[in-house]
């Protein structure tokens, strides 16, 4: 067992110090600060180049990236997949693909100055030959744009494929695992992986094993692109940064906690993936539980890599889920929706969808209730639901707060509205308060009134896109809105015992519920036996 | 990271119908009452048009409109061209703006308006959001007094601020003009914003400033508009060093070649070249033994002679500053070059190419030659306006490019006739 090896089992506990160190890492005196962070040239090889993610997404966030100057010069793009383009070919249709969908508008100049970073590799992904003509271009774009062995490699493709890739960069030589706690000052390799990180607690511990085997976990970046979002980042702020709130952040003040990720569209094309997967996959084990995280996190020792990630792996292990088929049945809602109405038009079933098998099963919708038990939260409910074709698309983070133990106002008969935090991930993002006020006039009535804070009204501006904000973040190394190896297994645990009932012969169906409703009432029955009722965001 | 985007998207923020007031009145109180109904009355119409479109409203009824509010802007204009410039541009204001913006103006042109009073024009402004966002509303109070009561405007500008929120003094005239008013105004505001563009003498200008930094009270940032023009030069030069292998080529810098703005109808960049090159030589720790100079036979260029390096290792620096007049240079840099060891260790060029682009190259020898086009628009009095007011803290970078940029422009020296 090499060094390396040793630290393969302690390199994601409890780090020592926050930030990867970086070898004989020289400081620009023309950068301001100690965060202003060098930004070196690079090679990014996204595999699965002619998918919808890298045309909606990378493409055109790496553009926007590009012409705003964040990325230096020299930055390089290689495209990889089974298409038959050359690089003009290429080129042509990321253009098409960037036009759509980049912020920035797109000019003969900056465009041409952005392609001459494009080129691009055929090939099959399970072809070894097709790694060394991509180690072989690697070399030559090396010479020609001064990257100097800089690499980051991006699987934009279906889980399928990441392991065929992972282990022909290896055994091409294209890849090498590098040493966990020195990053080299030249020649770093990065890999980013895209959700989801397994189907399972199982294939997502074998996936990181293999991915341990060609990658140091300082060389891995699991995105998840909620954790890229604006008000995410500011959840951490606005509990991190005021004192307000601290106090009140706990079992003594917290009723219940309901986070909401709800979609009006339905697969949308995604029927092959989706129909596999399902709400509590793909929604539950990575979004909602990120969100879950950041919620009720203890305060970390500074905004930095292992810091931040040490905490919310701190949550996760925290949770306890339901488990049984009695506890899972009771406790874990989950629904398909049916034909029905959103926004006024008709749309079909899930089953009726295109792609989508006529008997299938999987869920659409899923709400449960969790614990975490900790000193802080033991006893404080987590409802967490998502589903499609829900009445509008919001996301949000409602904290309610307990009763006040006695009024003096009014009649017996009034009982007070409970205080609630809210936090709005989209749209309108930001944060409101409800608590109760007065009503004026003679009397002693008093009502819940609303205090919001919206980013859109108060700064005007939405800041950066996720994927920019993200794919910037791994360029220059920083590993903080990055999910760890640990935090994965630790959600997939958390999973497990849901999908092991689900999966059992005698699973029942899900619930079938009313495209445009919010979702089927046993939900709403699960909620109401432990005392609650849902909120509508 | 500041991402700006085009400015053929920039929207100007439009006053909302009924949500205005306008009055010459006797006691500034009367402008914080009448705030009050303006903001009473524009709730109710909300909520009504609120609980029309949805009956039960939220989270269990209708509710009255709320702000989160920013900051506060105080603005100072010498006429009513710079008043309607000043509002102009917050209303151009679409990425960053203030909760409450006063614009106060004494026209010192105007004849003497024996009558005390102020003459107040409150509106309510609406920006309209990109992206789906929720519309902005916030507040912009113009009051306009005769030069006479001039002085009346720094007690009226005090009581009209938000409490709890940063005050920001956007001194939108001369820097050099350091009356009473702007001493007073100062001394109520977080941070003061000037244009060094701005200044008639802009070594003038920037000797204000180096003497405002050292006398002020700590907790007011100073911030210089010309500077924020800077940001995509400053970024792009960093960058250069920030490839390995290139940042020994640093300690071999022995030219900088400069070309600024001066046409008509702009602000001349002078400033901002000075700052340039006070960014350079402070970040790099170079001495200014030497001041500019006319270099002969062209009156319009100017040098300084710099000296880098340790003792027993020193070398010295020639930066030449040079004008030019087309508008694509607009207040500021037209064109930048940085030479090592006579171009021998290393070539680095700036260029803007046009209205929206900035082209670089470097050419090092054994390195690859790469030329890049970045997108860099000029940007508008609103762009680094909005920039600058990202920024709450004093900013000892810009702190010290400015003093080593005073001292490059002896006092007395004015350069270049401002257009």
């Amino acid at each position: 067992m090499t060094d390396i090896d040793t630290q393969v089992h302690s390199e994601v506990w409890s780090q020592p110090f926050d930030a990867w160190s970086r070898a004989d890492e020289s400081v620009n005196p023309l950068r301001s600060t100690q965060g202003d962070r060098a930004i070196v040239p690079a090679a990014m090889v996204i595999f699965g180049v002619s998918g919808d993610l890298t045309s909606r997404k990378l493409m055109p966030a790496l553009y926007d990236l590009a012409v705003d100057s964040s990325l230096p010069e020299g930055f390089s793009i290689v495209g990889v997949s089974h298409r038959d383009w050359s690089d003009e070919d290429f080129r042509e249709k990321m253009r098409e693909a960037v036009t759509a969908s980049a912020r920035t508008p797109v000019t003969d100049e900056g465009w041409q100055s952005f392609a001459n970073g494009l080129s691009y590799v055929r090939g099959d992904f399970n072809d070894a030959s097709t790694y060394q003509r991509l180690g072989a271009k690697l070399v030559e774009i090396d010479a020609d744009r001064g990257t100097k062995g800089n690499r980051i490699f991006y699987l934009a493709t279906s889980p399928n494929f990441f392991l065929p890739i992972i282990h022909g960069l290896a055994e091409a030589g294209v890849s090498e695992r590098q040493a966990n706690y020195i990053e080299p000052a030249e020649g770093w390799q990065r890999i980013v992986v895209e959700k989801p990180f397994g189907h399972d607690l199982a294939t997502a511990r074998d996936l990181i094993q293999e991915m341990a085997d060609a990658f140091s976990e300082r060389q891995i970046y699991r995105i998840d692109h909620y954790l890229g979002k604006e008000t995410v980042q500011n959840i951490l702020a606005f509990r991190f940064a005021n004192i307000l709130f601290e106090p009140i952040w706990n079992r003594n003040y917290v009723d219940n906690v309901q986070i909401t990720a709800a979609e009006s569209i339905g697969v949308e094309g995604r029927a092959g993936y989706y129909d596999s997967a399902g709400a509590l996959r793909d929604m539950v084990q990575s979004h909602l539980l990120q969100l879950l995280t950041v919620v009720a996190m203890e305060h970390p020792a500074r905004y930095s890599g292992n810091a931040v990630r040490d905490e919310k792996v701190k949550v996760l292990r925290s949770v306890v889920p339901p488990v049984g088929t009695e506890e899972v049945r009771r406790w874990v809602v989950p629904g398909q929706y049916g034909p029905g109405f959103v926004g006024g038009v008709p749309v079909p079933g899930y089953t009726d969808e295109k792609g989508v098998a006529p008997d299938s099963h999987t869920e659409t919708y899923v709400a449960l209730r969790l614990q975490v038990e900790n000193w802080r939260w033991n006893g404080v409910p987590f409802f967490l639901r998502t589903g499609k074709r829900l009445p509008r698309r919001v996301t949000e983070v409602a904290v309610t707060l307990k009763r006040v133990p006695h009024l003096i106002f009014g009649g017996a008969e009034l009982e007070p509205s409970p205080d609630v935090i809210s936090m709005r991930i989209q749209p309108d993002e930001g944060i409101a308060i409800r608590f109760n006020a007065k009503v004026p006039g003679a009397g002693t009535n008093v009502r819940p009134v609303r205090m919001d804070f919206s980013y859109g009204t108060a700064f005007g501006e939405a800041g950066p896109d996720a994927y920019e904000r993200l794919l910037l973040d791994v360029i220059r190394g920083d590993p903080t809105l990055f999910t760890r190896r640990d935090e994965v297994e630790s959600a997939w645990a958390i999973m497990q015992p849901i999908l092991d009932c689900w999966n059992a012969p005698d699973a029942p169906s899900p619930y079938t519920y009313t495209a445009g409703s919010w979702g089927p009432v046993q939900a709403d029955e699960m909620i109401a036996s432990a005392g609650f009722a849902w909120r509508r965001p | 990271m500041v991402l700006t985007r085009s400015r053929a998207v920039r929207s100007i923020a439009t006053p909302v119908p009924g949500a205005s007031w306008q009055a010459h009145v006797y006691d500034a109180n009367q402008v914080s009452a009448r705030l009050h109904e303006i903001w009473r009355d524009f709730g109710a119409a909300r909520n009504a048009a609120s609980v029309e479109r949805s009956p039960s409203g939220t989270d269990g009824g209708p509710m009255p409109v709320a702000r989160a509010a920013t900051m506060n802007l105080i603005s100072a204009a010498r006429s009513r061209r710079d008043a309607d410039r000043v509002r102009q541009t917050i209303a151009s204001l679409e990425d960053i703006h203030p909760s409450r913006a006063t614009i106060l103006y004494s026209d010192t042109s105007a004849p003497i308006d024996p009558t005390a009073g102020l003459d107040v024009h409150i509106e309510l402004l609406e920006q309209t959001s990109a992206r789906g966002r929720p519309a902005t509303v916030f507040e912009c109070i113009t009051i306009d007094v005769s030069a006479e009561n001039e002085a009346q405007l720094a007690s009226i500008a005090s009581p009209l601020l938000m409490p709890d929120l940063p005050d920001v003094l956007w001194w939108a005239t001369d820097p050099t003009d350091t009356s009473q008013l702007f001493t007073e105004l100062v001394n109520v505001c977080d941070r003061l914003i000037v244009d060094s563009a701005m200044a008639v003498h802009p070594a003038a200008g920037l000797h204000n400033l180096r003497g405002f930094v050292g006398d002020m009270n700590e907790d007011v940032a100073l911030g210089d508009l010309a500077w924020a023009r800077l940001s995509p030069w400053r970024r792009l030069t960093t960058q250069f060093f920030d490839v390995p292998g290139t940042l020994p080529v640093l300690e071999l810098i022995d030219e900088i070649s400069i070309t600024y703005g001066n046409s008509a109808h702009q602000w001349p960049g002078f400033s901002g070249a000075l700052l340039y090159a006070g960014w350079l030589g402070s970040r790099l720790g170079w001495r200014t033994p030497g001041e500019l100079l006319p270099v002969r036979g062209d009156p319009n260029v100017w040098r300084a002679t710099l000296r880098a390096g340790t003792s027993g290792q020193e070398r010295e620096v020639s930066v030449t500053l040079r004008p030019t007049a087309r508008p694509l240079a607009a207040s500021t840099l037209l064109d930048v070059k940085l030479a090592a060891d006579g171009g021998k260790a290393g070539v680095f060029k700036i260029d803007r190419l046009d209205e929206n682009e900035i082209s670089t190259s470097s050419d090092m020898p054994g390195s690859a030659s790469i030329v890049r086009t970045v997108f860099a628009p000029i940007p508008g009095e609103a762009d680094i306006l909005a920039e600058q007011l990202r920024a709450f803290s004093r900013d000892p970078v810009f702190e010290a490019a400015m003093i080593f940029a005073a001292d490059l422009a002896p006092a007395g020296f004015t350069g270049v006739t401002p257009r």
